[in-house]
């Protein structure tokens, strides 16, 4: 049998696995919004953390990841920088947010802030920000699972045929298991990606270099590698040295956006219990510490593989250069569909549960918000936004990478409204709105004129320097919300 | 605010500095090697860990642990 069969098999089995175990464990929920969106608060320690994990890491993570270091080698930190204290604010509101989820039904994280600020259009706002930054993030991830299996297949299975293979398994588990589905198949494909990221970490640099150290040390010593690949901040895009303003802010902005990212964030609503929530945040590290591998293999290709471009493709460059078992190839290549496709099913049941949630149900007459039909309308559009963005990934031409870059910057403008909710109970709906829109305003205008930054810092940065102080003094200038509503909060 | 909090709150904030500009850049080399990797990527990793082992600090020594651990409404407030 030729090797791209077996490859190809190899990934198939893969899918056949993943579509059993995001199916089945849906059978046990209710059959309502609650069991779909929250699994009926019951996720256990070991899903949750897998969850948050797989979520985090996609295909980004496994061509991006080993595409940075080798291409801007130490400005790759950055992806392990914003992980040592992004996770920790979920320590803190987890549990609270968990608890009002639990005593007022809330499954969203637009329906909590709804809440707290008493404003319907905050509401609708989030959902936009949300889908808008959602939908090239799903593009994304159906682009990489394309790629990979037209890659396995050395082309006799086209891009637009992989990722529609790959991604109708995601539509079918998140269609019939809702979040339940993408716990399961989460922990299956984070064990899957995390076992294979250790040994390949491991195994490239001993393989070309008969160590770690001896590879660190050939590269710093290497006259055609800058010495700024192994020296923070490392390189930037244009492949001069990094500043320090653009790591920092770098770092910066993707840790405070970290924790209030709408699909990691309604996650809180589906753990069982405050011990879960508060001991999936003590854990995430651990998850986070799989980058050093990955970064690993990118660092491994530098100075036997020069040149290859674009940087993305370094891995399953390696892997077609080295002279490995075919059945592991096929494993590695599994191993990419999984990471896109844990994080694409987070995104696809979220994107779908905030639309319907936060925006349609907003405009709808009562006699047509039945749970019932709420969880109908979620799961058509759960098809409709597959499709979307499958159209985007396979035949429109749109740059959509700008767009995802952009996205951490807007998302980060949501963090000041989550802390405030807890912990400044003088904020109202009012100094909500204007500082999330005014943050949002800014950061997209630096993020497409990034000519006009006084400093070269990340967008967002600008973006929270006008959020902070709007939603600060907008609040004070307006009534606050009344006592009841804010104890709620203060007391959660 | 208990003292627990505050030494909580500082640790955090060293951590954090020590992850971006001013404190990285004098960790920001290539030598002393440390266990084969860079100084560079040592420290972000170590970075890792001492932000793992304060949160775990943190999640053990809360005295809301103890008491209610299993009635499920212990909690930072």
């Amino acid at each position: 049998m030729e090797d791209w069969i077996v490859i190809l098999v190899i990934c198939g089995i893969y899918l056949a696995v993943t579509l059993a175990m995001g199916i089945i464990p849906g059978m046990r929920v209710s059959d309502s919004v609650t069991g779909f969106v929250a699994g009926d608060r019951s996720m256990n320690l070991l899903i949750l953390y897998f969850v948050m994990g797989a979520s985090v890491f996609s295909s980004f993570a496994f061509l991006g990841g080993p595409g940075w270091a080798y291409s801007r080698g130490a400005a790759a930190f950055y992806i392990i920088g914003y992980g040592v204290t992004g996770m920790i604010p979920i320590y803190f509101f987890g549990p609270k947010v968990r608890r009002l989820g639990e005593r007022f039904g809330f499954v969203t994280q637009a329906e909590i802030l709804q809440d707290r600020f008493n404003s319907r259009t905050l509401s609708v706002l989030l959902a936009i920000l949300s889908i808008v930054v959602f939908i090239p993030y799903l593009t994304l991830q159906m682009k990489g699972a394309g790629y990979v299996i037209t890659t396995v297949s050395e082309g006799a299975i086209p891009q637009w045929m992989g990722a529609g293979i790959a991604y109708l398994v995601v539509l079918l588990y998140v269609y019939f298991s809702g979040v339940m589905g993408v716990g399961w198949t989460n922990t299956f494909q984070g064990l899957f990606m995390m076992a294979l990221a250790w040994f390949l970490g491991l195994y490239l640099p001993y393989k070309l270099f008969g160590g770690v150290g001896a590879m660190f040390t050939q590269i710093a010593q290497s006259p055609a590698v800058s010495e700024f690949m192994l020296r923070a901040p490392g390189l930037n895009a244009e492949g001069e040295p990094w500043s320090w303003w653009g790591f920092s802010s770098a770092v910066l902005v993707s840790a405070t956006g970290f924790s209030v990212w709408p699909h990691l964030f309604m996650r809180a609503f589906a753990a069982d219990s405050d011990r879960t929530m508060k001991l999936t945040a003590v854990l995430y590290p651990t998850f986070q510490l799989f980058l050093v591998p990955i970064l690993m293999i990118g660092f491994a290709a530098i100075l036997v593989y020069p040149n290859v471009s674009p940087a993305d493709t370094i891995l399953p460059y390696v892997l077609t250069q080295l002279d490995l078992p075919v059945v592991l190839v096929g494993l590695v290549f599994a191993g990419t569909l999984a990471a896109s496709m844990s994080s694409g099913d987070a995104i696809l049941h979220s994107a779908a549960s905030i639309g319907v949630r936060d925006g349609l149900s907003l405009f709808l007459p009562d006699r047509l918000k039945t749970d019932r039909l709420e969880r109908r309308y979620i799961r058509i559009l759960v098809v409709i936004i597959s499709l979307l963005a499958y159209y985007f990934a396979v035949i429109s031409e749109v740059p959509i990478v700008n767009l995802l870059l952009g996205s951490y910057g807007g998302v980060a403008q949501i963090f000041p409204l989550v802390f405030c909710m807890f912990y400044w109970q003088r904020a109202t709906g009012y100094g909500a709105l204007a500082g999330l829109l005014g943050g949002v305003s800014v950061t997209i205008f630096f993020l497409l004129y990034p000519g006009l930054r006084p400093f070269p810092m990340h967008e967002g940065i600008y973006g929270l320097i006008v959020n902070i102080p709007l939603l600060a003094g907008v609040s004070l200038m307006t009534k606050p919300e009344s006592k009841e509503r804010i104890q709620r909060y203060s007391n959660a | 605010m208990r003292s627990r909090k505050i030494i909580f709150l500082v640790l955090l904030f060293i951590i954090q500095l020590s992850i971006i500009w001013p404190v990285y850049s004098l960790f920001s080399g290539i030598h002393p090697m440390i266990l084969g990797f860079p100084l560079s990527f040592a420290w972000i990793v170590a970075m890792l860990f001492a932000s793992f082992f304060l949160l775990l600090w943190y999640y053990w020594s809360d005295p809301a642990r103890h008491q209610t651990r299993t009635s499920d409404k212990a909690g930072d407030h």
